[in-house]
């Protein structure tokens, strides 16, 4: 079941399973594609901007996106604070323009955390007999 | 890096435009990265493509720039005030664009609401979408299919019976062609008030519950119940009865030998919603088992079948089992010949087109092209209001550059020349409506159309002239607005003409060559229909047409009179000749009858059959190609000679035609066989209208019989005043209760082709307007030019330059963006124009000259349009302008 909370004027979901994690504490919902980008920009440390994300996604999980796709998911996380960008480094290739980096904040690293924690202890839990 | 690896520049520009300006950088930055891998890997253009895709991609509703839709209606006021300063600088200008879209939103609502009309033919009725006609098709010997509109009178009964689907049936019998067209005599008993009637009908009783109809008395479910009751128009029942007291009242009405009371059991109303049907006088159809006892056959007459079906059947299980019908009712010969369909009701006006249709159907093609026109004439005033905006664009450019400075976005730069083409618009809709308003009447008498102005009335109007109103406004305004705005800011204070002012110039040529395109193409099809038009008015028709006339014989004493008359005549010498006929070239409604040869390649065949006197030959003008023409030297003729057409010895194969045997079955008062020879052959001529090419036809002679509906008499030309009045008296001393009615037969032929008169003529006024529209943008575009130019003029004056050469210099470029147009009009009108002859059994050839006059009218209407100005300007003291500061 989910409920949307209204807050700072911005649109939370409230789940059951964020609620497992955490109890008692509203999380801003994060989804799939947002979830394997977040991991990006963490990987890529000082490299990430679109494109490089983008290619990273391809080459790591097999993941085909467009570029602007990859872009409005980015933007979208730095609403959410959990990234944080730079304009830096122009290039010929890029007709002199710069790229825009990005950085995970400490609640971006945070989310990451929750995510490999709440996925190992639910790994844990499923029986042997399904996986063999 | 070579021009070919760049990206396209529109794409650019695009992404400029809509991206919101603090992610363009990263953005472009991506795309143009990207770019280069994607050149490393494959080909440019591919690399292209991916680019493109990117970019589009790019213009997600996230990364859209919102202030584009910004609206400032507090600058709303100031724009109007500018707006109409501007009219009142430039009264021209004003009035061109103004009148123009009224005009042409006037030419495209009322070609809409012609749409409409023709669209909405029997819709009203309640269960439309469940009524069908039955029609028959007539297979011959040679497997040449006739469609028919109608069927035989007994196949209501057979419908009803087979068919399992069929909630009501209705007959509607046309009495054209059994009692001659021009309709019969009815009286009122009471006081001998009698009056000749056309468009006399009969129907069952269950007309009225099929088809919607508003009556003023008398109850439409009971209305036709009773055997010879008869139901009237308004305007009929008026003359013979007081208005309101009609129901239950008598009419007479006289056959041959007898005479019928009818009672009348309604009275409608004149106006109705269209239908592909309309009456006079509609009777009960139970009262042709007394009138037409032998009505009840396979062969004769025509009687015309509808349908309701069941409310939830499948009108293709309809089909299905018409398809199988035949084989299950007919035992004879008919099996094989006779197959059935069915047409919707709704879609009888405009599609369908069978032989002996109630009334004559519109073509869809036809609402086709009136739409395109349509189109074409707002088209036309859109692009006037497109080169006179963006041709005084110099004149706007010190306004906008100002407007900038202090800080005006571009988006309410466009704000501000859209609302400009709104004012313009609206100003023009009103306009046009009350030109509609007023056309409407003179369209609707002068080409007799039945546009309905209720149109105008209706709840959903408002909405769609909205509609029109915001389409012309940025079909009109948007590209002048976007070009307005862009105007250079720097450049265009110091007085520079920017290189964007440059590419509105040739915008604007391509859109002159595009009006003039449309007009000339309009000027081609004009000429084609009137060429065409005359052709059929004029062709050699196989008869002499000029100088019969015809009087229609409307019962039985008319044809007894008419032989003693006939015989005076003669006598007399008032005329050159005289016959009675039962039908005449031009005349609808020919009886079709079974005709059995003797040794022929076909078993029996229908053919229209002319009853005739020995005088019919002649008097009409018509040739013998073989044999001889009927005599009163043989007795025989009478009662065992037939004339046949060339057409029909053709279909029979005949080589040797003259005594050959036929046996003709027709239908006097009862079933009759007629064995006899052919004694001579009749050359060709036209019986109908010109569309349709000559059908085998049989003549003979049945004395004293009623098919004799005409009196056809020809007269010497010259005065035709004094013959005419002394017919009269010799018409009066035979038939002195009778009015002297007659009708010259050139005229009656030229009714047949009335349609493609009316069509002619429609068209011709929507061409006239077009060009006159294209021609006025283009008046007020030279005038603008030679205004800009006239110091230019004035220098190249100084310096030497003749009047002609002035002349040239300005009206030039017109004549040359004419001649542009008809290279690209010509073949499109050529490709139209073959298509709409193919409807045509006689058509004229596509020739050369009507291209190329079209194409020569244009230019020089483009010449003369534009040198208006240039001679003023060449003629011009260049003294004066040159000391005029700007």
């Amino acid at each position: 079941m989910q409920l949307f909370v209204w807050q700072n004027q911005k649109k939370y979901i409230y789940s059951d399973f964020v609620e497992q994690m955490k109890p008692g504490m509203h999380r801003k919902y994060i989804g799939e594609l947002e979830e394997l980008v977040l991991f990006m920009v963490g990987i890529l440390q000082d490299e990430a901007y679109g494109v490089r994300v983008m290619q990273e996604l391809e080459t790591q999980a097999n993941r085909s996106v467009n570029i602007s796709t990859v872009h409005a998911t980015l933007h979208r996380l730095e609403e959410k604070g959990y990234v944080k960008s730079h304009l830096a480094g122009a290039t010929a290739t890029r007709g002199g323009r710069r790229k825009r980096y990005f950085q995970l904040t400490r609640s971006g690293q945070h989310v990451l955390q929750e995510f490999y924690e709440l996925r190992s202890r639910l790994w844990q839990q499923l029986p042997k007999i399904s996986l063999s | 890096m070579s021009m070919r690896s760049e990206p396209p520049k529109w794409v650019i520009r695009l992404i400029r435009w809509w991206v919101k300006p603090h992610l363009l950088e990263e953005i472009e930055g991506d795309l143009y990265e990207l770019f280069e891998e994607h050149l490393q890997e494959q080909s440019p253009s591919g690399a292209r493509r991916k680019f493109i895709w990117n970019a589009l991609r790019f213009c997600r509703l996230s990364n859209f720039r919102k202030n584009h839709l910004k609206l400032y209606p507090m600058l709303w006021k100031n724009y109007l005030k500018i707006a109409w300063r501007q009219m009142q600088r430039d009264k021209l200008y004003a009035a061109i664009n103004i009148l123009g879209i009224a005009v042409g939103i006037a030419s495209f609502l009322l070609v809409f609401f012609y749409i409409l009309t023709e669209n909405s033919f029997d819709r009203h009725h309640p269960h439309a979408d469940r009524i069908y006609r039955v029609n028959q098709n007539y297979r011959s010997d040679n497997g040449e299919v006739v469609p028919l509109a109608y069927s035989f009178n007994p196949l209501s009964r057979t419908l009803e019976d087979h068919l399992g689907m069929v909630e009501k049936t209705c007959r509607i019998f046309n009495v054209t062609g059994s009692y001659g067209e021009e309709g019969g005599q009815f009286t009122n008993p009471d006081d001998q008030n009698r009056h000749i009637e056309d468009g006399l009908y009969f129907a069952d009783s269950t007309f009225f519950e099929m088809f919607q109809y508003t009556f003023i008395e008398g109850n439409p479910q009971r209305a036709l119940d009773a055997p010879f009751s008869i139901v009237l128009k308004a305007s009929v029942a008026d003359k013979y009865f007081e208005p309101g007291k009609a129901l239950g009242r008598v009419l007479e009405f006289r056959d041959d030998e007898n005479s019928y009371r009818f009672t009348v059991g309604g009275v409608v109303d004149d106006r109705q919603a269209p239908s592909h049907f309309s009456f006079n006088l509609l009777a009960s159809f139970s009262s042709l088992r007394t009138i037409m006892p032998w009505i009840d056959n396979w062969y004769h007459p025509p009687v015309y079948h509808y349908v309701q079906l069941r409310a939830g059947t499948n009108p293709d299980e309809l089909q299905t089992r018409l398809t199988a019908l035949p084989q299950q009712v007919f035992q004879n010969h008919l099996a094989e010949e006779v197959t059935f369909d069915a047409v919707a009701v709704t879609d009888i006006h405009l599609h369908s087109h069978r032989e002996g249709e109630l009334q004559p159907n519109n073509h869809v093609s036809n609402l086709r092209l009136f739409g395109l026109i349509g189109l074409f004439i707002l088209l036309i005033a859109c692009i006037n209001y497109i080169n006179l905006a963006t041709a005084r664009a110099s004149t706007r450019m010190k306004e906008v550059s100002v407007r900038k400075i202090f800080g005006a976005e571009r988006n309410q730069l466009i704000q501000q020349f859209l609302g400009e083409s709104f004012y313009f618009t609206a100003v023009g809709l009103l306009l046009g409506l009350l030109l509609v308003r007023a056309g409407l009447p003179f369209l609707n008498g002068y080409f007799g159309t039945s546009i309905a102005g209720t149109w105008l009335l209706s709840w959903q109007t408002p909405f769609f002239l909205f509609g029109i109103l915001l389409l012309v406004t940025f079909l009109a305004g948007l590209y002048p607005s976007i070009f307005l705005s862009a105007m250079h800011l720097g450049r265009n204070l110091k007085g520079y003409i920017s290189s964007s002012l440059k590419r509105g110039l040739s915008v604007r040529k391509g859109l002159v060559i595009f009006q003039f395109a449309i007009s000339c193409a309009l000027i081609a099809a004009t000429l084609l229909i009137h060429q065409q038009v005359t052709l059929l008015q004029s062709k050699q028709l196989g008869f002499k047409q000029e100088q019969v006339i015809i009087f229609p014989l409307r019962d039985q004493s008319d044809q007894i009179n008419s032989e003693v008359f006939k015989a005076d005549l003669l006598q007399k010498g008032t005329v050159l000749g005289a016959a009675s006929t039962s039908g005449y070239p031009g005349g609808r409604g020919f009886s079709k009858f079974f005709i059995t040869p003797k040794a022929a390649a076909l078993d029996s065949l229908n053919v229209i059959t002319l009853t005739v006197d020995h005088d019919f030959v002649e008097t009409f003008g018509l040739s013998i190609s073989a044999g001889r023409d009927f005599s009163t030297d043989f007795t025989t003729d009478s009662e065992a000679g037939f004339l046949i057409n060339e057409a029909l010895a053709n279909r029979l194969g005949w080589a040797e035609p003259v005594g050959q045997e036929i046996v003709l079955t027709h239908y006097y008062q009862g079933e009759k066989r007629k064995k006899g020879r052919v004694v001579g052959v009749v050359q060709d001529f036209h019986l109908e209208s010109l569309r349709e090419s000559i059908e085998p036809m049989i003549f003979h002679i049945l004395p004293r019989s009623y098919f004799y509906n005409y009196l056809a008499v020809k007269v010497t030309p010259s005065h035709i005043d004094q013959t005419l009045a002394q017919l009269e008296t010799r018409w009066k001393a035979f038939n002195p209760e009778r009015t002297f009615e007659y009708f010259f037969l050139d005229e009656a032929f030229a009714q047949l082709h009335a349609k493609e008169s009316r069509f002619n003529e429609l068209f011709k006024l929507f061409t006239v307007l077009a060009v006159l529209l294209a021609c006025s943008g283009l008046f007020a575009l030279a005038a603008f030019t030679a205004e800009r130019r006239s110091k230019e003029m004035a220098v190249r004056k100084v310096l030497g330059a003749s009047n002609w050469n002035i002349l040239l210099q300005l009206s030039g470029q017109h004549a040359r963006l004419a001649v542009v147009a008809t290279l690209i009009a010509t073949p499109v009108a050529w490709y139209f124009a073959r298509q709409w002859l193919d409807h045509f059994a006689y058509r004229i050839d596509l020739s050369w000259w009507i291209f190329f006059l079209a194409g020569i009218s244009i230019i020089g209407l483009a010449v003369i349009t534009s040198s208006f100005h240039a001679i003023k300007a060449a003629t011009s003291s260049p003294a004066k302008k040159l000391k005029q500061e700007e």
